[in-house]
């Protein structure tokens, strides 16, 4: 990017690096300050992701998680009917500290997890452990529903 | 120590046990069954956080820990509970596992396992696991693990003879989880460098393929830069050979050698009973429309005991029938008798005297209020309400930069300010924990203050109450809103354990509130007595005034209150709550109209906090922060007031 006082040009990390350093709010105010002469100016690059989104959305298409394989049958937990029983396939699109506390409590690919409410969070039972989890995460837990018959198997844990 | 299957003998060095578990397994239960009770807080070595610790039979001393979820700590509680158990006084473990989540629970103790000290497995609430139709026999499971097996019923004391038997047994458990090659391989390379007099060296070995280097420093502090090089060479090269993330794929594989171990000793007849009644309470209190509607219960309960009983009621009681008329005057009597010194008779009966004022405030007013909501918390506590609520709140602390899981502190606050800046540990990460300390410090009322100002607006009028409530959590979620943008860092996400609903245990609720009142006058009683002291030295030498003339454009220009509150605004700083009572008397005594209430309360509530806070917070926070908060919140207090006074007088609004 180049900075529009003095024209200087610099990666965003040089900023963060330079004038953002001696700042108290470091990044968290959403400005770029030039590692020239200081000059502040706006970041894009969030409102851009955001209109970006927003566009995709008026056009129809999924917004997350599009780095997911379409897979024959796999839903997301998001869209899962409350009271129906599933079998986890894939956790997408976690911080690795978010999907370390989900496999701790048992919410790992092959665990068969119920649905239990959607609102105002998503409650889910592994077994005998009820966990409560926001919706954002609810899409980025794939399931894949049981085919008729086959939920009356026993589930995996208590064979 | 590398050796499979043989039962490592327990040295003789000064030892300790310790109790380590998920949360919500009944260690605390356990802990209190093992050592009847006779529980203390202090400092485990090594580290500064207290952790509870108590004397076995025969004199080990056994620690209980916070809840873990694993060895590779999310939060600071969890890491308080790793640093104790690789503390080298850390001899034996008991893992408390839930029997009705066995697969779970096993996996961790395996985790554990890899901490290299011999372990005990305790299947805590059993009987629970047996009204579900769970069958689990200790015996073959102890025999899989290699490691003894005991069934416990923490709460009845069933097993915990058993287990106390079986502590002489403790042994590392010889099965191990079969990780995947790499990642197998990657550990034995990373162990053969360390320290082979390391028992911890497996986990140590992990948590730096984990990419973490607190245990590293920890355990093995002073490596040459080649091993620490080869560290990261090891970690690259495993890096592209794992089809999922290291701590997932430790997890999975801990799981799956549990779940083995699980559907060999345990199997399931039956589906259990019918869903008790308190099972669908708990499911109503978290949805949309049934989850307000408990929680305007609970508050309304709340509000009837702690608000009506404890500040009114016993109060009255207290402070009225007892100080007043039967211990102050006979106090006032024997001091008279004993000395003839008028300067240190004031000190202790008069006007601003040591009993008079400070004890009188501290035992007679304030202890009630704090007695009665520790109580109110401890029940609440103990029958799983609170993680409901989280879920309820979550899309409000949302919008504050928070999550639901700051639900906890933010109500303990309306305790202790001081105990929930303390508590700020259960969340995960560093901006969520300045976040809660901040708003703690701004406007959450403890219970002693509440008890007050509750007193005070509730002798005015309900719009008094509304405008107050209004003014202050409003300024709470500005606060909270803004310092979310501003503040650097990421919340974290919501992902909560919902436990059962439980009936609360007597014995055990009362033990958490003695403990807790105890914490609260060892805390505030010294505070009042130096405030007080502090007071009336000021009075005697004419400063009082002084400072009074000081603060006149602040208190009586910008607020409009009359001078003589400045006094409580002076104490305010030892204790908020204390100032508060300063301006109970002020408007007992007629010298406050109701507007002057309403700003003079809404000052002090956000005014900063008091000492002990204080000092809380640069302990874990640093001294830095500390003093930001307190710059911040000082002028900020005085200009909310200001901002009130001006728009009730601009409104014509008289409450």
């Amino acid at each position: 990017m180049e900075c529009p006082l003095c024209g200087y040009a610099f990666a965003p990390q040089e900023a963060a690096a330079h004038g953002c350093q001696l700042c108290p709010l470091h990044d968290g105010c959403g400005a770029i300050s030039c590692p020239n002469c200081g000059y502040c100016q706006p970041s894009t690059a969030k409102i851009e992701g955001r209109l970006r989104r927003l566009a995709r959305w008026l056009r129809g298409e999924s917004p997350a998680h599009e780095n997911t394989p379409q897979v024959q049958g796999w839903t997301r937990l998001r869209d899962l009917a409350v009271g129906t029983r599933a079998r986890v396939v894939a956790i997408r699109g976690f911080s690795s500290r978010s999907a370390a506390r989900l496999g701790g409590f048992c919410i790992l690919p092959g665990a068969v997890i119920e649905l239990l409410q959607r609102k105002p969070a998503f409650v889910v039972r592994v077994e005998e452990t009820t966990v409560a989890l926001e919706s954002k995460l609810a899409g980025g837990i794939w399931v894949q529903s049981f085919l008729p018959g086959e939920e009356a198997l026993p589930a995996a844990s208590k064979r | 120590m590398e050796c499979h299957g043989a039962t490592v003998a327990v040295t003789e060095e000064s030892e300790a046990l310790l109790l380590v578990g998920s949360p919500n397994v009944g260690k605390s239960a356990l802990f209190q069954a093992l050592t009847r009770a006779r529980a203390t807080i202090s400092n485990y070595p090594g580290t500064t956080i207290s952790l509870s610790r108590a004397p076995l039979e025969g004199g080990l001393p056994l620690y209980d820990t916070p809840g873990i979820y694993g060895l590779l700590p999310l939060s600071e509680d969890e890491e308080i509970a790793r640093e104790a158990l690789i503390h080298p006084g850390t001899s034996r473990v008991i893992v408390v596992v839930d029997a009705k989540n066995l697969r779970r629970g096993l996996a961790l103790a395996l985790d554990v396992a890899e901490a290299g000290r011999p372990l005990v497995v305790a299947l805590n609430m059993a009987d629970e696991a047996w009204a579900l139709g769970y069958r689990i026999d200790p015996r073959l499971l102890s025999d899989l693990l290699g490691a003894p097996v005991v069934s416990t019923v923490a709460t009845r004391g069933e097993g915990v003879e058993a287990l106390r038997d079986a502590l002489s047994q403790a042994a590392l458990p010889r099965l191990r989880p079969a990780y995947p090659a790499p990642i197998a391989q990657a550990i034995e390379e990373v162990a053969a460098l360390l320290p082979p007099a390391l028992r911890e060296k497996r986990l140590c070995a992990i948590s730096i393929l984990a990419g973490e280097r607190a245990l590293l420093e920890e355990c093995a502090p002073g490596l040459p830069e080649e091993t620490l090089a080869a560290f990261a060479r090891i970690r690259k090269e495993l890096s592209p050979r794992l089809t999922m993330p290291l701590r997932a794929a430790l997890t999975a594989a801990r799981l799956a050698e549990a779940g083995k171990l699980e559907k060999a000793a345990g199997r399931r007849d039956g589906r259990g009973f019918r869903k008790p009644f308190r099972e669908r309470l708990g499911e109503w209190a978290m949805q949309p429309v049934t989850g307000p509607l408990i929680l305007a219960g609970v508050l309304f309960g709340m509000y009837k005991f702690v608000g009506e009983f404890g500040a009114g009621t016993l109060v009255e009681l207290l402070e009225r029938q007892l100080f007043k008329e039967v211990i102050t005057p006979f106090i006032t009597r024997g001091v008279e008798a004993l000395s003839g010194w008028a300067f240190l008779r004031e000190m202790i009966v008069g006007p601003y005297g040591l009993f008079t004022m400070g004890l009188t405030y501290a035992l007679a007013i304030i202890l009630p209020v704090v007695g009665t909501f520790f109580l109110a918390f401890g029940v609440l506590e103990d029958s799983g309400y609170l993680p409901r609520l989280s879920l309820l709140v979550n899309r409000l602390f949302r919008a504050m930069g928070l999550n639901g899981k700051a639900v906890l502190p933010m109500v303990l606050g309306l305790g202790c300010d001081t105990m929930a800046t303390l508590t700020t540990r259960i969340l995960e990460t560093p901006k969520e924990r300045l976040l809660v300390t901040l708003l703690l410090a701004l406007g959450i009322p403890c219970s002693a203050q509440l008890g007050v100002i509750m007193g005070l607006l509730g002798e005015a009028s309900a719009a008094s109450v509304l405008i107050w409530a209004g003014v202050v959590s409003g300024v709470l979620l500005l606060v909270g809103f803004l310092a979310a943008r501003l503040l650097p860092g990421d919340p974290s996400d919501f992902i909560v354990e919902i436990p059962p609903v439980r009936v609360p245990q007597l014995s055990n609720v009362l033990l958490k509130t003695l403990a807790r009142i105890e914490w609260y006058l060892k805390e505030a009683v010294p505070l009042f007595l130096a405030g007080t002291l502090l007071l009336f030295l000021l009075d005697k030498l004419g400063a009082l005034l002084w400072l009074q003339g000081l603060a006149a454009p602040v208190v009586n220009g910008l607020l409009g209150l009359p001078e003589e509150a400045a006094n409580s605004f002076l104490i305010g700083f030892l204790r908020r709550d204390y100032g508060a009572a300063g301006l109970f008397a002020l408007a007992k005594a007629g010298k406050l109209d109701s507007a002057q209430v309403l700003v003079s309360l809404v000052t002090i509530t956000l005014f900063i906090p008091c000492v002990a806070n204080l000092l809380i917070i640069v302990k874990e926070r640093g001294v830095r922060t500390a003093l930001a908060i307190a710059v911040f919140i000082f002028p900020f207090a005085f200009l909310v007031g200001g901002a009130l006074r001006y728009a009730l007088g601009a409104l014509e609004l008289t409450p």
